[in-house]
């Protein structure tokens, strides 16, 4: 049976499917119906929903971002534009995919930003090597987020999207075009070492 | 799920990112306890992982609100536009021809009327008054159909003594519409009737000699005028004017014998005479119809026109239909 509001049948189509419904042999024809008549389209985002959106992932993003970028106006500048994009094409988008999107958006536009300011950010890994070395951290949630600080910024994504936001391999394979083998190596590799750099500088305290 | 000491590292991967099943789970904790070494190698792991409950504030959430869509304007297909247009410029070109019919429509019918004015006579219903009054012995036109008429009129006070007395019918008027329309330059009037006819009165006032005989003879070109009845009963003939028009006109009413009732007005006009050979009774049905056509509205012009358009369109398919075959020959 086919779902005519879903498929938006009106006017002489609805006649056609009454009357094909009225049919002895009105089975296969609605299943011709249904295979000619286009696929329905998935709700898209109202603006209601986009502030929702706003409300429940802003802060997500900006953490997701801050974190990788470590600095506030780039981030601020990355979520901005990620919701924009968001707005922008919200006729394609689904409420339900909405926080996958926004990630996805955010996470190519954080790599893109990444790519432009590349000397600038080595030269700031660089000062923050430095500074780890002369300030020896105690508390476990600095030394954490100063490993997390270590990762290449794949590794740190990976490790973010899994640990803040609860994605799935396949769902952190989508956000960051990666297979979800790809994500299980990396992020696998990014939980050794930052259980290496704890266990060293735990044994160094 | 086979857990060992040499592939347990994956396990507690998968395990401190919850992608193992609940059984699988199960297992692990269960390899834990049998090696209770190991456990504080999966505490370790669980020390790296992210506290999800750490937050960042974004300061700038009003710069990403979006207001209520503001109520779009209505999308108009491209087709609908064109057919719209179409619609519109049919419309136009419609009405443009109204107009232009409306407008040259009044002096079409004004020539028309002229022409006719100038060719037909004009009766006594024209311009009853004036007949009756510059008239000494009134001639009148005989309209059986309205008897009581022309009671009022002096001409039925004072019949002419040769028909209408004799003949004993009362003089009435012809309230035509047609007949009210032709001109009074064509002076005389012949009714013809049968002394048998009770409904006719035949005054007659000739007018400078002209009798229907002699008009018919001046006016050869004139179809002519047959009284059936008898050219003796077609005495009466009324002056209106006074004019000598060379093309003089005759109206006449005429009632044969075994109808009396039926009055027949003909006239000899000079614009249908193709008419009148064939058909000499119905003049007066085709005198009508000619000042219909003569009172045309834009409407029936424009619907005659588009039928015309029409008919030369079929006309002109057909012909280009019927070459190729003929040129194929």
């Amino acid at each position: 049976m086919l779902d005519l509001k879903k498929h938006k049948i009106k006017g002489w189509g609805y006649c056609l499917y009454i009357f094909l419904q009225k049919q002895p042999s009105s089975c296969n024809f609605s299943l011709s119906l249904a295979v000619i008549l286009p696929k329905p389209r998935s709700k898209h985002l109202t603006h209601q929903e986009y502030n929702q959106c706003v409300n429940q992932y802003a802060d997500n993003v900006y953490r997701f971002i801050m974190k990788n970028l470590g600095h506030e106006e780039d981030a601020k500048d990355v979520v901005q534009s990620s919701f924009e994009k968001l707005w922008i094409n919200r006729e394609q988008v689904d409420a339900a995919r909405c926080k996958s999107y926004l990630f996805t958006v955010a996470y190519h536009q954080m790599i893109d930003h990444i790519r432009k300011n590349k000397k600038v950010h080595l030269k700031d890994e660089f000062r923050d090597d430095i500074k780890m070395q002369d300030t020896p951290v105690n508390n476990a949630k600095e030394i954490l987020q100063d490993a997390l600080g270590r990762l290449n910024e794949t590794q740190r994504s990976l490790v973010m999207l899994k640990d803040y936001e609860g994605y799935s391999y396949e769902e952190i394979g989508r956000i960051t075009g990666l297979n979800e083998s790809q994500v299980k190596v990396y992020l696998h590799r990014a939980r050794i070492q930052l259980k290496a750099y704890i266990v060293k500088m735990e044994n160094v305290i | 799920m086979n857990l060992t000491r040499h592939n347990y590292e994956e396990y507690f991967m998968l395990y401190v990112d919850n992608e193992l099943k609940a059984e699988e789970c199960a297992q692990v904790q269960q390899f834990i306890r049998e090696n209770p070494d190991l456990e504080e190698e999966l505490l370790t792991l669980q020390k790296a992982l992210l506290d999800p409950e750490e937050v960042y504030f974004f300061a700038d959430k009003a710069s990403l609100y979006r207001e209520e869509a503001v109520s779009r304007a209505p999308i108009i297909h491209i087709w609908r536009r064109r057919i719209s247009a179409a619609a519109a410029v049919l419309l136009l070109a419609s009405g443009a021809l109204w107009l232009w019919r409306e407008t040259s429509g009044p002096h079409a019918s004004t020539q028309v009327n002229h022409t006719v004015a100038d060719r037909l006579p004009d009766t006594v219903a024209k311009q009853p008054d004036t007949v009756r009054e510059d008239s000494v012995n009134p001639s009148q036109v005989v309209n059986p159909l309205n008897p009581v008429a022309d009671t009022k009129g002096p001409v039925s006070a004072t019949p002419h003594p040769g028909s209408a007395a004799a003949s004993g019918n009362v003089p009435r008027e012809l309230p035509s519409g047609a007949q009210r329309t032709q001109s009074t330059q064509a002076p005389s009037v012949a009714l013809g009737t049968s002394g048998v006819s009770p409904a006719q009165a035949m005054p007659s006032v000739p007018d400078k000699g002209t009798s229907v005989a002699a008009i018919n003879g001046v006016n050869g070109s004139l179809p002519s005028i047959t009284q059936p009845n008898t050219s003796s009963d077609m005495h009466p003939t009324v002056p209106l004017n006074g004019s000598s028009s060379p093309s003089t006109q005759i109206a006449s009413v005429a009632a044969p014998k075994n109808n009396p009732g039926n009055v027949t007005t003909e006239h000899a006009v000079s614009y249908h005479t193709l008419e009148d050979a064939d058909q000499k009774n119905d003049e007066n049905t085709i005198l009508f119809v000619r000042a219909d056509q003569v009172m045309n509205s834009g409407v029936k012009g424009f619907f005659r026109k588009a039928s015309r358009v029409i008919k030369r369109s079929a006309s002109l398919g057909s012909d280009n239909i019927h070459a190729e075959p003929d040129a194929d020959r």
